[in-house]
């Protein structure tokens, strides 16, 4: 578990909004991450002065060069990264549900079951479909087989996958194609209802058609669940986003309504890379 | 990585119509580097070319047993010995059921004196043991005493009037005193330290499960042991005196009130006798038949034997002798139904004496007291088991009499009898002067039963160890907790039996005596040496095999399964048991079968610990059957091998022993990897 | 979109709750402890089971070799080999123990004085040169030979053959053995060396299985097998470890990154070349651990030298009084003193441990010689094992490219 102290001396009414480009409704907000500097190893932050407010029902596009910070960022939001013993957070907050997430009162479970995640790489458990949809509930300790029908269908029914599985669900996960099994893991990581769904460039490994569906799934899904998803792919984050953050070199370069950011970015750095001078 | 200097690196420029060209020396066409590459592949053939000569050398030995043995089993019939065989068994099942009913018997009377008996036994512990660390000054004493026993004969011998024996009886007299003055002291010293050692708290301790005496008995022991420790004490202390008397008397009462059992026992003992009788009787001309059949199969042998000789040899007498010894080798065919008349004659005797047997038997039985009728607990399970045997019995004389009746010399020993007989023969002996017997089961069930044990215990320990080191501890316990492990997997296996046998198996009877464990079926040991001492040793050994491979299994399992687990607000150990563990179970499996293999193959534990009886456990005793002793395949081969000429049936015996573990461990092996192939293809 | 609408529906005891996300101390999470504790206690009985059969052997077995005094180690039980242990009494009480050949001495010293009280304690006397030295040769003979048939086989797997049946086969054939018990390895050398494997002879014996007469000389090429010797033994014991080092040898050619062997090939060497300079060296100091591991585990079985090289009582070392024909030229006697060396049987360490635990009868005065022989065996073992792990630790750091 990474120490975390430290940033307990911080006042929260810190503020920089230095790069944020307009400050949002308040009420709103769900994700604030305030100042952020976060380090693998002690001593050398990848990430540095973050601070950004994500609004519900919004869908956020992480964009960047590769090592920018942005997964890392997304992996900070449910605590991924206390999986690595030495990373932690060396200044700053990120408060979810108005809830700093790294105050040691947090139980990352409990957070995690509110923060669902969706990984670059698509692995369902060698499990049943069904098995890998009801995973999340049965580990709150829900048995009831109907609870367990309904929840499995509704959440298949959002991915998007219902038709297609339906008539299959006891055979293994590992059977379906890519496309397929990514929005498996999205309707595992649905099916318990999170408030908030990272989503970690879920369509890197997929082909254009699997592309598309995901991407028309992230849009439906925007209704019920705030999103926030990390992409290299910049077409990708106009069509899916409505806003969305730039990220170089562990520093958020800038952050605005994604329309504005891919026709008329504040920033040079930020024309640079769209414009694909580097990247 | 360039080489200028090499012969072989691209050449000048001048040549360079041959820079593509093969360079080098050509041995029958073959270049320099095809050489190597068939030395390379040369060597890796020898692989499976041990492999082979392994089969073969195994099979060679252990195939050729099988018509050793087929014709060894045909003289066992041929020479009436199997017909006398019936009868050996019907006695055996008779005697089950009768010692069982008289350990019942005795556990009865003497529950009355057990007080007096732990007295009394208490009493003999504690002077052997105080005599046993007196022992300097006892044998001083000892040897004092005969030799002033010895002077005061020789004196009694000489006469004091004949003048030569005068000086002597001085010299004597001179010695006697000498003694006489020295016994005293050392009688003294003697008793101080008894005294001493009295007062050391180990003399008390009475060994494994002895029950303490009462407290109140302890200074008449203690008074005894004083009277009692010289070498030249004679009548017992009045303590020791009494108490044996009060024992007898309270026996006796108990017996008289036991009368009827007595007599129940006393009658089957009598009515067994003459169907005893018969089976001595008639083992005699087996032997001989058996003498006669034995001469006859190795005559040719014999006779070439001395032929060679003769041959070999230069001296012409010795050659002459020779052929004549030749000569005078017999090759008789033995005439098989005469030799075996007399047991065709048995038959009707044996019918006289079967059927009055079962029928006394069943009233006998039935008079038996039941377990709820005895108060002891050994009396009850000896009862208890006394039932068993008594069914045993009965069928035992049932499927007899039908073999008895059909039995016939000259029927030939068939393929499939002979094969069970190995296979699933009960009954291993080897060296006996009535018939050798090869069967497997004894071996294999007590093989069985000790990987059973084995792997019961070691599996859970070494399967939660596993997940622990990977999925829970710190890195830091990691690097210890892995090579100590390994540690455990560099302990030689002849380490570990002579730790079973030094101090794990006395702890273990130790703690078998334990008063709150007894509900643990077998409980408290007898032994020493057993299936569970083997079991649990072997456990220990195989938690590196098992620990390792689910370790490697559990690694292999991706991580992004973890972290989509945990990401969905899994606990840490929600995401072990029902994602991590499910994923690698076929490694698991894999690593259980392996650590299997491991035990089953295991020699030096089983020979050093397990008891080395050979004879099927007895299951009666439910599953306190783990806490007899038993014999292993590896066991037999290790302890027997060494001892018989190579060639000759035992030998061959014990090679398809071998071979019998060389294809469990093929199987288990290939099984192994079957399920780990399963496991690669997620 | 309404808050509380969002808020987990079976989430029943967030309104009680200040904050869903703060820690709540469910039955799972009580489980979860409860395992992880249980989970803990297993592995750690384990070792504690470890330790306590390490330490007690150590607390009974360190005073025989350890002495208080300088040079604080019982040198005669390094030096001297296992031989009877000779107590008695004479006539003055006095109490002696010695083992049975200073006892012969001590006799012919003083002829005079009557010994009332003497008992022979079979193997409980002297040291354990013997084994030691045994031990050592048989794995010596072994380690050379399976390393160079293993190595080579490895090397052929791993960088020769091509995929294919009998590739697979081979493989096979080579895990399978390695599961293969070790007393059946002992029934195979039995077989095949001891009894079957050829010698050159001029007189063969009658049980050989086939001879082939030499050209040009008087001797026979007779498969009569070795008999009982450390030759024998060592090969045994040879073929039964042959599988882990080929297993080991491949693993750590495989660790080599297949980009040396491309740059090396690429620059114009020859197979052997980039094998024998861009692999080779590399992959040197995991086949060092094998062998090391090879070691370890060879040097404590006991089942495969049973029948094939051990023995339980030797007056001599392995090198004395070997009989050589002392008017041959310099290159005979040598090689007359070799075959001669190689083919007795020796003492080994387990063969010795085994026949003190279970061959004699035991009482007070054997426990010296089996703790003692038992913890040097053990720490010699443990020693080989540490070094092992050691470099395979060390090893694992470096290689990282």
């Amino acid at each position: 578990m990474p120490d975390q102290e430290s940033e307990e001396t911080l006042s929260p009414e810190h503020s920089s909004a230095s790069t944020s480009a307009q400050q949002p409704d308040l009420a709103d907000v769900v994700i604030e991450v305030d100042d952020v500097n976060f380090s693998y190893v002690k001593g050398t932050d990848v990430l540095r002065d973050i601070t950004m407010n994500i609004k519900r029902g919004e869908v956020t596009a992480l964009i960047g060069p590769s090592g920018c910070g942005k997964s890392t960022l997304l992996r900070c939001l449910n605590r991924m990264n206390d999986l690595i013993p030495t990373a932690a957070i060396t200044k700053g907050e990120i408060r979810i549900l108005d809830t700093n997430v790294y105050d040691p009162k947090v139980d990352p479970i409990e957070l995690r079951k509110h923060v669902g995640m969706v990984f670059q790489k698509y692995n369902p458990f060698p499990k049943s479909i069904y098995e890998n949809v009801a995973f999340g509930l049965r580990i709150q300790g829900i048995k009831k087989k109907s609870v367990l029908d309904e929840a499995v269908e509704r959440s298949l029914k959002s991915a998007g996958l219902w038709n297609e599985v339906k008539d299959r669900l006891d055979t293994s996960g590992l059977g379906l194609s890519g496309g397929q099994q990514q929005r498996l893991c999205i309707a595992r990581t649905i099916a318990v209802e999170p408030k908030i769904v990272l989503m970690d460039e879920p369509c890197s490994a997929l082909d254009p058609i699997s592309t598309t569906i995901i991407e028309e799934l992230i849009t439906q899904l925007k209704e019920e669940f705030t999103i926030v998803i990390v992409t290299h792919n910049m077409q990708q984050a106009t069509r899916v986003s409505d806003k969305t953050a730039y990220f170089y070199l562990g520093e958020l370069i800038e952050m605005d309504d994604t329309i504005r950011i891919f026709n008329s970015p504040s920033r040079k750095e930020t024309e640079d890379y769209i414009s694909g001078r580097f990247g | 990585m360039s080489h200028s200097g090499n012969p072989d690196s691209p050449s000048s420029p001048a040549k360079e119509r041959l820079v593509f060209k093969r360079r080098g020396v050509q041995i029958f066409g073959l270049g320099w580097q095809d050489v190597i590459r068939i030395f390379f592949g040369g060597n890796a053939s020898l692989a499976i070319i041990i492999l082979i000569l392994i089969c073969f050398f195994l099979a060679k030995e252990a195939f050729l047993f099988f018509p050793d043995h087929h014709r060894d089993l045909n003289s066992y019939r041929q020479s009436g010995q199997e017909f006398v065989g019936f009868m050996g068994e019907e006695v055996t099942a008779h005697t089950n059921l009768y010692s069982s009913a008289n350990i019942a018997y005795f556990a009865e009377v003497n529950r009355t004196s057990r007080v007096e008996d732990t007295i009394l036994r208490s009493y003999r512990s504690v002077l052997a043991n105080v005599e046993n660390r007196s022992s300097k000054t006892w044998g001083r004493l000892e040897r004092e005493i005969d030799a002033l026993e010895e002077v005061e004969d020789d004196l009694s011998d000489l006469d004091p009037e004949t003048e030569e024996d005068v000086a002597e009886i001085a010299s004597l007299t001179e010695e006697k005193r000498r003694l006489e003055k020295e016994i005293p002291p050392l009688r003294e010293k003697l008793k101080r330290e008894v005294n001493t050692i009295l007062s050391w708290d180990e003399i008390w301790d009475l060994g494994v499960g002895a029950e303490e005496p009462p407290a109140d008995s302890i200074p008449g022991i203690r008074e005894a042991v004083l009277f009692e420790a010289f070498p030249d004490a004679e009548e017992e202390h009045p303590f020791i005196e009494k108490t044996k008397q009060i024992s007898k008397e309270k026996k006796a009462a108990a017996a008289a009130e036991l009368a009827e059992f007595k007599e129940t026992i006393k009658g089957m003992q009598a009515v067994v006798r003459p169907l005893k009788d018969l089976e001595r009787e008639l083992k005699e001309p087996a032997l001989e038949n058996k003498k006669e059949i034995t001469s006859f199969s190795t005559a040719p042998e014999r006779r070439d034997a001395w032929l060679k000789g003769a041959e070999a040899t230069r001296d012409p007498e010795e050659k002459a002798r020779m052929l004549a010894r030749a000569e005078e080798v017999v090759i008789k065919e033995p005439d098989y139904a005469a030799i075996n008349q007399v047991f065709y004659d048995a038959i009707t005797r044996h019918a006289s004496i079967a059927a009055p047997l079962e029928v006394e038997m069943k009233t006998l039985f039935d008079k038996l007291p039941t377990p709820a009728g005895v108060v002891t607990k050994s009396a009850k399970e000896n009862l208890k088991r006394a039932g068993v045997f008594y069914d045993r019995f009965q069928e035992s004389m049932a499927s007899n009499r039908k073999k008895i009746r059909e039995w016939s010399h000259d029927h030939p020993v068939t393929v499939v009898e002979s094969v069970s007989a190995f296979l699933v023969g009960k009954n291993w002996t080897t060296n006996s002067s009535w018939h050798d017997f090869y069967g497997l089961l004894p071996l294999f069930t007590g093989s069985l039963l000790i990987s059973i044990i084995a792997l019961t215990v070691s599996v859970p320990f070494s399967i939660a160890a596993a997940i622990y080191v990977n999925q829970l501890s710190s890195f830091r316990e990691q690097s210890f907790i892995k090579p100590a492990i390994e540690f455990i997997g560099a302990i030689p296996s002849v380490v570990l039996g002579f730790f079973g046998i030094l101090v794990f198996g006395e702890a273990l009877r130790n703690i078998s005596q334990v008063e709150w464990l007894q509900w643990f079926p077998g409980f408290p040991m007898a032994e020493r040496l057993t299936i569970l001492n083997a079991g649990l040793l072997l456990a220990f050994m195989a938690v590196p095999t098992i620990f390792t491979l689910t370790e490697d299994a559990l690694n292999n399992v991706p991580q992004a399964f973890t972290e989509n687990s945990l990401a969905m607000g899994a606990t840490k150990l929600q995401t072990v048991f029902r994602v991590v563990v499910p994923t690698a179970v076929s490694g698991v499996i894999a690593a259980v079968l392996l650590g299997f293999g491991r035990i089953i193959g295991e020699t030096m534990v089983v020979l050093l610990v397990a008891g080395n009886k050979i004879k099927i456990p007895d299951f009666t005793e439910g599953l306190g059957v783990v806490t007899q002793p038993a014999h292993t395949m590896t066991g037999i081969i290790a302890q027997e091998l060494g001892e018989v000429d190579s060639g000759s049936l035992h030998w061959r015996a014990l090679f398809m022993v071998g071979m019998v573990l060389f294809v469990i461990s093929l199987l288990v092996n290939f099984a192994a990897q079957r399920v780990l192939k399963k496991f690669q293809k997620i | 979109m309404e808050v509380s609408t969002q808020d987990p529906p079976l989430d029943a005891s967030a309104e009680t709750m200040e904050n869903p996300l703060y820690k709540k101390h469910t039955a799972v999470k009580r489980r979860d402890a409860t395992i992880s504790v249980l989970l803990g206690v297993a592995t750690y009985a384990i070792l504690a089971c470890a330790a306590f059969i390490f330490l007690d052997i150590m607390r009974k077995g360190a005073p025989v070799v350890f002495e208080s005094s300088f040079p604080f180690v019982n040198t005669e039980f390094f030096t001297q080999s296992p031989e009877s242990l000779i107590t008695f009494e004479i006539e003055d009480g006095s109490y002696f123990e010695m083992g049975s050949s200073e006892f012969y001495e001590w006799k012919r010293e003083n002829p005079e004085t009557r010994i009332v009280e003497e008992h022979a304690h079979p193997y409980s006397g002297g040291g354990i040169l013997g084994p030691l030295v045994g031990t050592a040769l048989l794995t010596g003979i072994c380690i050379v030979v399976a390393l160079f048939i293993g190595l080579a086989t490895a090397i052929f797997l791993n960088e020769y053959s091509s995929k294919g049946k009998f590739m697979d086969m081979l493989r096979l054939a080579i895990m399978n053995l390695a599961g293969v018990p070790s007393i059946v390895f002992g029934l195979f050398g039995l077989g095949l060396f001891c009894l079957v494997a050829p010698v050159i002879t001029d007189v063969p014996q009658e049980r050989a299985l086939f001879t082939i007469p030499i050209f040009f000389t008087d001797s026979y090429l007779s498969f009569e097998g070795w008999g009982t010797c450390m030759l024998a033994g060592g090969f045994t014991l040879a073929v039964m470890i042959l599988p882990v080092i080929i297993a080991a040898c491949e693993e750590s050619l495989k660790a080599i990154p297949m980009g040396f062997r491309e740059a090396s090939l690429a620059l114009g060497a020859t197979k052997w070349q980039s094998i024998s300079k861009s692999v080779l060296p590399y992959a040197f100091p995991g086949m060092l651990t094998a062998s090391i591991l090879g070691i370890t585990r060879v040097a404590g079985e006991t089942a495969p030298i049973m029948f094939t090289a051990a023995l339980a009582h030797k007056d001599k070392l392995p090198w004395q009084d070997i009989p050589v024909n002392k008017n041959a030229n310099f290159l005979a006697q040598s090689g007359e003193w070799t075959s001669g060396f190689v083919s007795q049987s020796v003492q080994a360490m387990p063969y010795h441990i085994y026949t003190v635990a279970a061959r004699i009868p035991q009482n007070e005065w054997t426990r010296p010689m089996q703790y003692g022989s038992v913890f040097v065996f053990m720490v010699v073992v443990m020693l080989f094992a540490a070094l092992s792990i050691f470099l395979r630790t060390r090893y694992r750091k470096k290689m990282k490219w």
